[in-house]
């Protein structure tokens, strides 16, 4: 047995030598060349003697069983068990030496390497990207012994080699100097850009005041809106139903005919606006920077090209009329007061059929109404015509700040639930939590399809209110336990995708192609794990704001029974004008973008 | 010329290339065995990282003269393949195409000729292994207290294997002894393809 035992010696000298190797942020494959050649950058070479990768597939098992414990403790990020790190350096000892045995005729390819690498327990959960890339490093460079780039033999051996001079360097490059971190400077700067670490998304959890934001909504002041086109009329001209959401309104020909409505407006303001995104994805046409009016009302969020009539709107001063007419003098001058009798006269009792608001108005009415029969709240309507240009459902919706974009501050960024993407900048910080927790309150609401406390609460009685609360409650909460289900689900793979992106970050390309194929990884990685984590903070977003709202219900109920609270209308509505004023002649933020 | 020679005759007798595993328990001599298989030929300075790979091609061989003739054109891929159970299916995949197993057992080892046994029976059990030939060495027979060939067979209970073509034969790695009669066994035995 003196072979057994010879072997189980050598096993642990190389045991021993191995702990000298610090392979915290290598690459598998770079770590399994280091230990072979002893010129990894974080050991001391002089302190090994002369102990390299054995020959005899048990000799080789036991040596890489070391290794593979001693790489999953300096990588425990990296390999996610011994077994996988194990899997990792077996499989890439056989291919190397497929690859450069001269004997083996028939050499193995990629997707047999890849195949069989997860073959192997603890190998399955292996990304094949990672092996794609590895098989290109193995396959371009063979490894070397640390004797044979002493002697003068290995210089004239890596001399015929021939490829470019820094690959021949990796290997004879002393230990102190970084050779391979150098060349991949350009790789690492893309990564830092393309791949946080983190989930860039902030929802701005901590910003939800529950009750503020639903009272905002609750209360929404009414506003008189003209000139929207309804389906109804959308349908007369072309048949097609149009989509519910983000229509632009760029026709007039009908405005005149249509009906105006009201609408309950939770928040308003006028923002910078960047279209990122259309429909479905596509990159907007025009994405430069542009001042919008904004009023959310209900699950939508309306676009107002025309600041001025935006701001007589709510009743506040115009200024600077001289640079912003040259803005506005595209569109249409319509005599507002025949506009607003028409639609005063509409908004009868009465209400003819062709005049219930278009399917696409009702949507929203969850919680806002659209109702023209609100006429009390039209007396004090200041008379002027506004033309929205776009309008935006929320559902599906997320608002969140982006940690990645530093280009301006308070910027923010909606993702609507159809694809489209917009960046908005505020003036201050209040105002940028103001904006997003009200977005993502309405896209929770439509979205989860939870209705509203207190919006019909009216002519109840408190038993019925009683009830309806209660059933309100369990369906929040049914929503909850699924939303659970699928923030985990989600987590799961973002994990997995982190684990993918640990890994890509830090392998060395030894060839052009391994290179060039890092970079691709890095971008299909980049956008699924950017989409993962916008769903992940959408699901977390709608799950907070229903567990507040459902211990909200709970507290509320019990306040509620004891005093009525009862805000009028007017009031909220004045509340909300000063607001805007406060904010917007203050300090003229549209001012600053480019006229 | 000779490589004429050796072109012709490898018409004569069909160019044979055997793909042949080598496995055994660590220890048994397989490594000895690979290269004193590669007896007269070239050692390589810096061979490459990695497993054993290791083609034996006979023609080159001054062993014996009158079986130059029948051992020209084999050449034999001999994987030192093995290890433990994590890498059972991923070893599967180079069992693919084997004609020829030598399994090598150490002789003298009674301690571990029921591990050896069980080692040997799950190989050839597999699905991938079921033509191939099986040839044992029974290596080690210089040391006192080896086990004969016949006393291996029995204990590796090579008797009741009847569907398929086996043969134990003694060796002697560290000498070279019985190696080449037992691929000469294997060269006569394997198909041609």
């Amino acid at each position: 047995h003196t072979t057994k035992l010879a072997d189980s010696e050598e096993t642990n000298v190389f045991q021993e030598e191995l702990e000298l190797f610090d392979f915290t942020g290598d690459a598998i494959d770079m770590a399994l060349r280091f230990v072979n050649s002893q010129r990894g950058h974080h050991c001391k070479p002089k302190l090994l003697a002369k102990v390299h990768l054995p020959k005899e597939s048990q000799q080789i098992d036991r040596a890489l069983e070391a290794f593979a414990k001693h790489y999953h403790a300096c990588n425990p990020d990296l390999a996610d068990s011994y077994d996988s790190a194990y899997a990792m350096a077996f499989s890439i000892l056989l291919l190397h030496t497929d690859a450069h045995n001269k004997n083996v005729k028939r050499k193995m390819n990629r997707d047999t390497f890849i195949m069989r690498t997860r073959l192997i327990e603890g190998g399955e959960n292996i990304p094949p990207e990672i092996l794609d890339i590895i098989y290109d490093n193995i396959v371009s460079v063979e490894f070397q012994y640390a004797s044979a780039l002493d002697s003068p033999r290995a210089s004239k051996g890596t001399d015929t080699r021939a490829q470019s001079s820094w690959l021949n360097k990796l290997g004879m490059s002393d230990g102190t100097t970084n050779q391979p971190t150098l060349n991949t400077n350009d790789l690492e700067t893309t990564f830092e850009k393309l791949l946080p670490a983190d989930n860039p998304y902030d929802f701005k959890g901590n910003c939800i005041d529950i009750d503020v934001l639903r009272r905002s909504f609750s209360r929404a002041p009414s506003f008189m809106l003209a000139g929207v086109k309804t389906r109804q009329s959308s349908n007369s001209e072309n048949n097609k139903v149009t989509s519910d959401t983000g229509s632009m309104y760029s026709k007039v020909t009908n405005v005149y005919k249509d009906n105006g409505y009201m609408v309950r407006v939770a928040q308003a303001g006028v923002l910078d606006r960047k279209y990122e995104l259309m429909q479905g994805g596509k990159r907007a046409t025009v994405r430069g920077w542009r001042p919008f009016g904004m009023i959310l009302s209900g699950s939508q969020l309306i676009f107002f090209a025309d600041i001025n009539a935006f701001l007589d709107w709510f009743d506040i001063p115009k200024y600077e009329p001289s640079i912003l007419d040259s803005k506005s003098a595209s569109l249409p001058s319509t005599p507002t007061d025949t506009i607003v009798s028409t639609l005063l006269l509409s908004s009868g009792q009465a209400t003819p059929p062709d005049r219930i608001p278009s399917p696409m108005l009702r949507s929203s009415t969850s919680f806002a109404s659209f109702s023209p029969s609100i006429s009390s709240s039209t007396s004090s309507m200041p008379s002027s015509y506004l033309r929205p240009v776009q309008i935006v459902s929320l559902v599906d919706a997320i608002c969140v700040c982006d940690h990645t974009y530093d280009k301006y501050s308070n910027a923010f960024r909606l993702f609507t639930g159809d694809g489209q993407q917009f960046i908005f900048r505020a003036e201050t910080e209040q105002e940028v939590n103001d904006w997003v927790s009200k977005l993502n309150y309405a896209a929770t609401v439509k979205s989860m399809g939870i209705r509203m406390t207190g919006s019909q609460s009216g002519h109840r009685s408190r038993q019925d209110r009683q009830e309806d609360l209660m059933r309100r409650q369990d369906v929040a909460q049914a929503k909850v336990v699924e939303l659970t289900a699928s923030i985990d689900h989600l987590a799961q793979k973002i994990e997995q995708d982190s684990c993918l992106r640990r890994n890509l970050i830090v392998l060395v390309p030894l060839c052009k192609a391994a290179r060039e194929k890092i970079s691709q990884y890095a971008e299909i990685l980049a956008g699924r794990l950017q989409a993962y984590r916008l769903r992940v903070s959408k699901l977390e977003c709608y799950r907070t704001i229903l567990e507040k709202e459902i211990r909200s219900i709970r507290e509320n109920e019990m306040i509620r029974r004891m005093v009525g609270v009862s805000l009028s209308q007017d009031a909220e509505k004045q509340d909300l004008r000063n607001r805007m004023r406060r904010s917007y002649s203050a300090a003229p933020g549209y001012q600053r973008s480019s006229y | 010329m000779g490589a004429n020679v050796s072109k012709a005759l490898g018409k004569i007798f069909g160019n044979k290339e055997m793909r042949i595993l080598m496995l055994g328990l660590d220890a048994a001599g397989k490594t000895t065995i690979l290269y004193k298989l590669k007896l007269n030929q070239s050692v390589t300075t810096i061979p490459t990282v990695g497993f054993n790979v290791e083609s034996v091609t006979y023609k080159n061989v001054k062993f014996n003269v009158s079986h130059l003739e029948r051992y020209c054109g084999i050449v034999i891929g001999v994987w030192d393949v093995g290890g433990q159970d994590k890498i059972r299916n991923l070893w599967r995949h180079y069992y693919t195409g084997t004609q020829g197993l030598i399994f090598v057992v150490d002789s003298q080892d009674r301690d571990r000729i029921d591990e050896a046994k069980q080692e040997l029976h799950r190989i050839i059990s597999d699905r991938e292994m079921k033509d191939c030939l099986l040839l044992v060495f029974a290596n080690k027979q210089d040391l006192p207290g080896a086990m004969s060939p016949a006393e291996l067979t029995e204990r590796l209970g090579l008797h009741k294997m009847r569907d398929r073509a086996w043969y134990v034969h003694p060796s002697c790695a560290t000498t070279g002894e019985g190696l080449f009669e037992g691929l000469n066994w294997l060269s006569q035995n394997v198909k041609s393809k």
